[in-house]
């Protein structure tokens, strides 16, 4: 590159007001959306602190039920720590420190997942928020957000016109005479507009992570993807409007183009996807999960005597004993027989919504922006495939607890402080890291490179053009 | 002479292929974003019919069982789609869509469609307000920008100028002209919704047909002041590169920044509270009782003395009625108050939030007309908590006749109680009837208001500029 270029171009802007106001425009949307950011990662910090608050709870009131027992005295509320499903968690999902950088899909991701031996594998996560819907859908102002949206449009303010503008003041023939050719020297003028917005927008909330987040400190690779994915989004944008510079259009057209591009990427194209997905992988409504479950739950606990007979058979080794009746493991045989009836619909409603997401990992391709969003929430551990790894966790606990708690029930045995003692405790450790998608980068820089090499092609032959003539 | 402007803009229009191309466009997006609508509600309501079967069936069908055990079985009631809802999805995607009614808990709803969504649904969904709400003022912006200042720019702006054009009639003229072409295109889009509002509509017609038309009127305000702010602007800057830029600005502005940082404003002046807050704050309520009422626990002594005294009894065993019935009730009615006062005060977080976002309306005509078109498509805040509260009303009289039942049937302790199908098939079902137009505007005149402030400041901006406008391009 050329540095004279670059230092004068950087001091241009300055001059001229416009970088002025750019760069006060970017630190503006970066301190709203940083701050959205960890208001957010906070309120999630305490929404888990207090599902893990309210886990301690029942195991805390479980003991004092048995101690007062053990005690002669009356225990506090409706006695049931001596049954073994009183042995039931709620589990709060771990909230990423990066979740300031992009909150993703974090809002919409079950906040905790109760675990015992009738947790249903339909209804185990809990999705339940009071959050103001109302804001949800309007969406949030957080960093991803600036970054994905605003960093593009100011990134265009600087250079719609970066040629345009020469010849509309007639001083584009002194540019090509310049030895050092078109297109290094309007890429020279792009990296200054690079150096003033992407390189800080990269590297500014990664800081500041790292000082406002504890726990952050840890991610070094998430940090680098996120700092790396912003810089080739900010290389895409240049690529683009080199190249609508170099087509010979005015001024006005450059920025009606780059804006119908910027609207085609950040709005239409994403929104079309998602239609035509609805279209071709029609998620059915959870409302048909319900009524299923319902149906089947109570056909089977009409027939809940058959049911348990039959699972005895599978299962000798279950028989209570002296063969008395044992209603909770019953209702256990007719609860796996609801769960068994309810798994087709289950199944076919996430082979729907797989199906959706394995298409948008494909289509993400299309638009830098769509490419752009997966890679930073992934990056912020906020994608929905981040869910994947504590779903492996709660799946292996659930397996645990129900080992602990059925031969209980088989003995129908009355729970003591020494069960609890010996009760499973879920992993306190991080879940698997889903490996990042470090092809987004690919993705990026791909149609960047494509973008510049059409740019290099236009430059040359206007530059031959202007030679002959 | 200004039809005659309005011809020539109109002609000038038609013969523009960026008209044509965004005609096209916006035309097919449209057409695909509202039978998309349609198709999915119709799913929706199809798939909430067999539910509602469903959950009557599995109700009779539970067996016999104590009044108790049913209020444990519970019902669900699921919320209907109005027919105007496949033009504005509103806030849909973020509300559950069915509530679990059972005795000692007001549930909070479940089944948010946006829980099992792919990350495309952040960018915003691909509905016929989306089209209006974004696209269009995206359109007329292009066609308006260079209206005034393109025309300075030729020379031609003079000449007009010199003819004794009056400013006013100039502006009327193109203004018409430009409005003519919109509406040229919104007609078989218009018709099209039409139709399939007609289709989708099973009940009243003109309550439908209402709705349609009101959001048709609010939309005009909309895009008419977008057409004058536009003509103002192109009047009044120095060149059509700057009018394009300014506007772009103020688009980018009124739809995505002002809404998202009112939102975050909102919150952070009126934060919601979190969920484990929340429900710890009722438990305790529950337990402890609230404003001068005591707790269930405690009256229980004090209702047992009293029913031996009227009915002249020792033992609560020799009560002619369940005392474990009237006790349920009594907690329920207990219930009823706590979750009333923090229902009430989640509520008036989320009004003092939308306060904020209307204030903000005075700078994004957006977030006016997105706040009237879904509460006239049913698909709002308002129209929701209108069906939790009716499910709520609902799961009151249902647990009350539960515990009647047991406390006027049976005797204290005596759990083997049963009712079967007679009872159940007694039980009267949720019924729900979605209010009516008149109620849903009156709930948005404010947002109404504002979109017709815009429209005359609009109005008022473009003729000032007009009024002032030079003819010549300054040096």
């Amino acid at each position: 590159m050329l540095r004279p270029v670059v230092l004068h171009e950087l001091q241009q802007l300055m001059r001229d007001r416009v970088g002025v106001v750019v760069l006060l425009l970017l630190g503006l949307a970066l301190a709203g959306g940083l701050t959205t950011g960890l208001t957010m990662q906070r309120k999630q910090q305490a929404i888990h602190a207090g599902v893990q608050a309210e886990n301690a709870r029942h195991f805390q009131e479980m003991r004092a039920q048995l101690e007062a027992v053990a005690a002669g005295r009356k225990p506090k509320g409706f006695f049931f720590a001596n049954r073994p499903t009183a042995v039931r968690y709620t589990i709060a999902r771990p909230v990423s420190p990066l979740t300031v950088l992009s909150l993703g899909d974090s809002e919409l991701m079950p906040a905790s997942a109760e675990v015992g031996l009738f947790s249903s594998s339909t209804t185990r996560f809990q999705n339940a928020s009071i959050d103001n819907p109302q804001n949800q859908h309007i969406g949030r102002f957080d960093t991803a957000f600036v970054l994905i949206y605003i960093l593009p449009l100011l990134l265009l303010a600087l250079t719609y016109n970066l040629l345009s503008v020469e010849r509309e003041r007639g001083t584009l023939p002194l540019l090509l005479n310049q030895p050092a050719g078109l297109l290094r020297i309007l890429l020279s003028k792009s990296l200054a507009s690079f150096l003033l917005l992407v390189v800080p927008a990269a590297v500014v909330p990664p800081a500041v992570t790292l000082l406002a987040s504890p726990g952050a400190a840890g991610h070094f690779a998430n940090l680098a993807l996120f700092v790396l994915l912003t810089l080739s989004y900010g290389v895409f944008w240049i690529g683009a409007a080199l190249l609508v510079n170099l087509l010979g259009l005015r001024s006005a057209t450059n920025a009606l183009l780059l804006g119908s591009l910027w609207l085609t990427m950040v709005l239409l194209l994403p929104a079309t996807l998602q239609a035509a997905l609805d279209a071709f992988y029609p998620l059915p409504s959870r409302i048909e999960l319900i009524s299923q479950a319902r149906v089947a739950e109570v056909e089977n606990s009409q027939k809940r005597k058959e049911i348990a007979d039959r699972f005895y058979q599978d299962h000798p080794e279950l028989v209570p004993a002296g063969g008395k009746e044992n209603r909770t493991l019953d209702f256990y045989a007719t609860f796996l027989e609801t769960e068994k009836a309810v798994h087709p619909v289950h199944a076919h409603f996430e082979q729907q919504l797989s199906a959706q997401q394995a298409w948008v990992r494909r289509l993400q391709f299309l638009s830098p922006a769509v490419i752009f969003r997966e890679g930073l929430a992934a990056a912020a551990g906020t994608h929905s495939a981040n869910l994947a790894g504590f779903r492996q966790q709660i799946d292996a606990f659930q397996t645990q607890v129900r080992d602990f708690v059925l031969p209980r029930v088989v003995q129908a045995r009355e729970l003591t402080l020494a069960d609890y003692a010996v009760a499973p405790v879920f992993p306190s450790g991080s879940a698997r890291a889903v490996s990042l998608p470090w092809s987004g980068l690919i993705g990026l820089l791909f149609p960047s490179a494509i973008l510049i090499a059409l740019a290099s092609r236009r430059a040359a032959s206007i530059e031959s053009i202007f030679l002959k003539g | 002479m200004t039809l005659t402007i309005a011809r020539k803009e109109l002609i000038g229009m038609l013969r523009d292929a960026r008209f044509r191309i965004c005609c096209v466009v916006v035309l097919l997006l449209l057409g695909a974003a509202l039978l998309t609508g349609f198709v999915s509600r119709r799913a929706y309501e199809q798939q909430r019919a067999n539910a509602v079967k469903a959950e009557r069936h599995a109700w009779v069908n539970q067996g016999e069982a104590n009044p108790h055990s049913a209020a444990h079985f519970g019902r669900y009631a699921f919320k209907p789609l109005l027919a105007a809802s496949l033009l504005d999805k509103g806030l849909n995607s973020y509300l559950g869509q069915a509530v679990y009614i059972e005795g000692h808990v007001q549930n909070p709803f479940r089944h948010r469609p946006a829980e099992d969504s792919t990350g495309l649904l952040q960018f915003g969904e691909m509905t016929g307000a989306a089209v209006l709400q974004y696209l269009l003022p995206l359109v007329i912006l292009l066609l308006t920008f260079n209206a005034f200042a393109g025309e300075r720019e030729q020379g031609t702006l003079r000449q007009l100028l010199s003819l004794g054009v009056p400013p006013a009639k100039l502006l009327a003229g193109k203004a018409i002209g430009i409005v003519t072409a919109l509406a040229a295109l919104l007609l078989p889009a218009a018709v099209l919704g039409a139709f399939l509002m007609q289709q989708a509509t099973a009940g009243d017609a003109s309550q439908s047909a209402l709705r349609l038309a009101v959001m048709t009127g609010a939309y005009l305000l909309y895009l008419l002041a977008f057409t004058s702010l536009s003509l103002g602007v192109s009047a009044s800057a120095a060149t059509s590169r700057m009018a394009l830029l300014v506007l772009l600005g103020f688009w980018v502005s009124s739809s995505l920044l002002v809404p998202r940082a009112a939102a975050s404003l909102a919150e952070s002046f009126y934060p919601t509270p979190i969920l484990p807050e929340f429900l710890k704050e009722v438990n305790e309520d529950m337990e402890k009782g609230i404003d001068g009422h005591k707790p269930p626990g405690e009256k229980e002594e004090e209702l047992k003395q009293t029913l031996l005294k009227k009915y002249n009894v020792k033992s609560e065993k020799d009560l002619p009625i369940n005392l474990t019935g009237l006790i349920l009730q009594e907690s329920e009615e207990h219930g009823n108050l706590v979750f009333d006062k923090h229902f009430r005060q989640l509520r008036d977080a989320y009004g003092k939030q939308y306060g904020v976002l209307q204030a903000a309306s005075l700078v994004s005509p957006l977030l006016a007309v997105r706040s009237f078109s879904m509460g006239l498509a049913g698909t709002d805040l308002w129209h929701h908590h209108n069906f939790a509260d009716a499910a709520e009303a609902y799961r009151r009289k249902w647990v009350k006749r539960l515990n009647d039942d047991m406390t006027n049937n049976s005797r204290t302790g005596d759990f083997s109680y049963k009712v079967g199908r007679t009872f159940w098939e007694a039980t009267e079902d949720f019924k729900y009837t979605p209010p009516g137009v008149g109620e849903a505007l009156r709930t948005q005149t404010g947002s109404l208001l504002l979109l017709a402030g815009w429209l005359l400041g609009s109005i008022l901006f473009a003729a000032w500029a007009v009024r002032r406008m030079s003819a010549i391009e300054e040096a």
